[in-house]
């Protein structure tokens, strides 16, 4: 299972070396550092430590990561179809769940990888006190990010390949990005609610500006219960996944 | 002889469309055409045989395993399907590296294996080109390649002739004989006939989704030898015969083109028919310049099928 898994990291990497690729790579690295250094520059580094440290978290392990992951997790099963790969990878006894797991950890490798260099860029640009603090924890959260997300959007990806991206981005906007922040048991189901109850576990930003209601969508539980939490979450998308991409009759080609 | 392709009473919907219906036959090693119009079922047939779908009813076997249920019996197959690729910046020979490494290959024995079945299909000058840049013959080749570098013992090939030159037709032809004379299995589905026959003379005519017939030309022939044979007629005077011939006891029917210099004919009795036929060439005003009998060849037997199929010879009788 290893090597062909291997074989599909190895393929997909030499098919993902295009200039669009590369390109959309470098804009996603930029992209988080060139804000953060125009927030520095309008405030004159002035910028609150809650509100710095925010904004890089939500430029870097959040959007930066979704959207990187839309693009590579999302498709991965409905661009193969689209292609008339898929007929190929089913006759392989291995097939199915190997180009799942390779394309998985492709997308999670190109994410993390332009996440990282990205985390270093914004901490740098923010002048902040703790720069290797800042750095350390962004890293984090971005290969925890990276690898739930990927997870998120390939089974979304199984599930709807037809409009897969489609699916994916409203899920976000409904579920990352509004329900996350309701103050309710249901925004702990989300992966922004534990990526942010991280952030403040590991730099306990100066939060007394806030209202103390704002608490709620921060999370107070212990560090290693909001890694397990994403852990648990990765692993039930990717169960889903490949459990829909192994046993799901997809459609192959056109009758002849 | 064992089966290597058991099909049990299995019938495939699409919803309320069927794609295959109540299939039951059980083939020996060896190498078939699965022969039948477009839309006639042969590539719901096929994906049913490599495990990509479900019978809705009945139950699927190759090699005495239902491909759904155990995969492993998928390194058993190759398959070249009709479906175009459409990787345009990837090589030949990454592609069937690639695929050949999913069987479960090494790195080095997937390149190893895709080089040497490229070369062996005719791709060593093109197979480091990107597949966009490839002609739908280069294609055909590279799609041949994927499912042979794994020596399967059954090849499977969807309507392979397609897009290939002549030369490339004759090369196809001449490896797919040299596979099956190697003991290999082969199940070729064309809507061709001829490219059929060229490659191996046993068939199963598919058409609407069910197994007409199966076996070779001659056991189709004998099948049908009591439905009447079609002879086509071109000459003066037809309308005269067809009027002396319709009062014959092994008369069928005909068919009279609309400038009345041709038609075909269909008759029980050939020989009674020729000698009749020859009585009235005799006639004034009567000429006949071509006769021909189609019968004898897989595309008449074919057609002889699909007219009993769709009840024809029925009506023909009754007449």
């Amino acid at each position: 299972m290893y090597s062909t898994i291997l074989h599909v990291i190895r393929f997909e990497f030499q098919r993902s070396l295009t200039s669009g690729r590369i390109l959309t790579w470098l804009l996603l690295c930029l992209f988080p550092m060139l804000l953060v250094g125009m927030l520095q520059w309008q405030s004159d580094g002035n910028l609150p430590e809650f509100a710095l440290v925010m904004a890089c978290y939500t430029l870097v392990p959040q959007i930066g990561c979704m959207l990187g992951l839309l693009m590579w997790a999302s498709p991965a099963i409905g661009s193969e179809i689209e292609s008339q790969g898929w007929i190929y990878l089913t006759l392989r006894s291995r097939g199915r769940v190997s180009v799942a797991v390779g394309k998985y950890v492709l997308a999670y490798l190109w994410c993390a990888s332009y996440g990282i260099v990205s985390a270093c860029g914004v901490t740098m640009l923010s002048q902040h006190d703790e720069p290797v603090r800042l750095a350390a924890a962004l890293i984090a959260l971005v290969l925890l990010s990276s690898a739930s997300y990927a997870a998120l959007y390939l089974a979304i990806g199984a599930l709807a390949f037809r409009r897969a991206t489609v699916v994916a981005v409203v899920y976000s906007l409904l579920l990352e990005g509004l329900i996350s922040w309701i103050p309710a048991t249901v925004n702990q189901l989300t992966v922004s609610y534990r990526l942010r109850a991280l952030l403040i576990g590991w730099l306990t930003p100066d939060m007394s500006q806030l209202p103390e209601d704002a608490l709620l969508v921060f999370g107070t539980e212990p560090i290693w219960f909001n890694i397990a939490c994403l852990f648990i979450f990765t692993a039930v998308c990717m169960f889903i996944a490949l459990l829909t991409i192994h046993q799901r009759e997809y459609p192959v080609q056109a009758e002849a | 002889m064992t089966p290597i392709i058991q099909f049990s009473h299995v019938s495939r919907f699409y919803q309320t469309v069927i794609g295959v219906g109540d299939v039951h036959l059980d083939l020996p090693a060896g190498a078939y055409g699965l022969v039948g119009p477009n839309g006639s079922g042969k590539t719901t047939f096929i994906n049913l045989l490599a495990g990509m779908l479900r019978p809705s009813i009945g139950e699927v076997g190759v090699f005495g395993v239902n491909p759904v249920k155990d995969r492993r019996v998928l390194r058993r197959i190759g398959l070249c399907a009709a479906s175009d690729l459409l990787y345009p910046n990837v090589s030949g020979l990454q592609w069937v590296e690639y695929l050949v490494g999913l069987h479960g290959f090494s790195i080095d024995e997937a390149h190893d294996r895709a080089v040497a079945t490229l070369i062996g299909v005719g791709m060593e000058a093109n197979m480091r080109r990107p597949i966009g840049s490839y002609s739908l013959g280069m294609r055909q080749r590279t799609k041949l390649a994927q499912a042979i570098a794994h020596e399967p013992d059954l090849l499977i090939l969807d309507e392979p002739f397609n897009g290939l030159d002549p030369i490339g037709r004759f090369e196809l032809t001449s490896y797919l004989t040299d596979w099956i004379s190697r003991g290999r299995s082969l199940i070729l589905a064309s809507h061709i006939l001829h490219e059929v026959e060229a490659v191996t003379k046993a068939f199963l005519l598919i058409h609407g989704g069910r197994i007409l017939a199966s076996g070779d030309a001659a056991d189709v022939r004998a099948m049908l030898s009591g439905f009447p044979a079609q002879i086509f007629v071109r000459g003066e005077g037809l309308p005269r015969i067809a009027m002396e011939l319709s009062s014959e006891r092994w008369f069928r029917g005909l068919d009279l083109s609309a400038d009345q210099a041709e038609m075909t004919i269909r008759v029980s009795d050939k020989v009674a028919f020729l000698k009749r036929l020859v009585e009235l060439a005799n006639l004034p005003q009567v000429n006949v310049f071509a006769l021909e009998s189609p019968d004898g060849s897989l595309e008449s037997a074919f057609e002889m099928l699909l007219r009993v199929h769709r009840g024809e010879h029925v009506a023909e009788v009754a007449h």
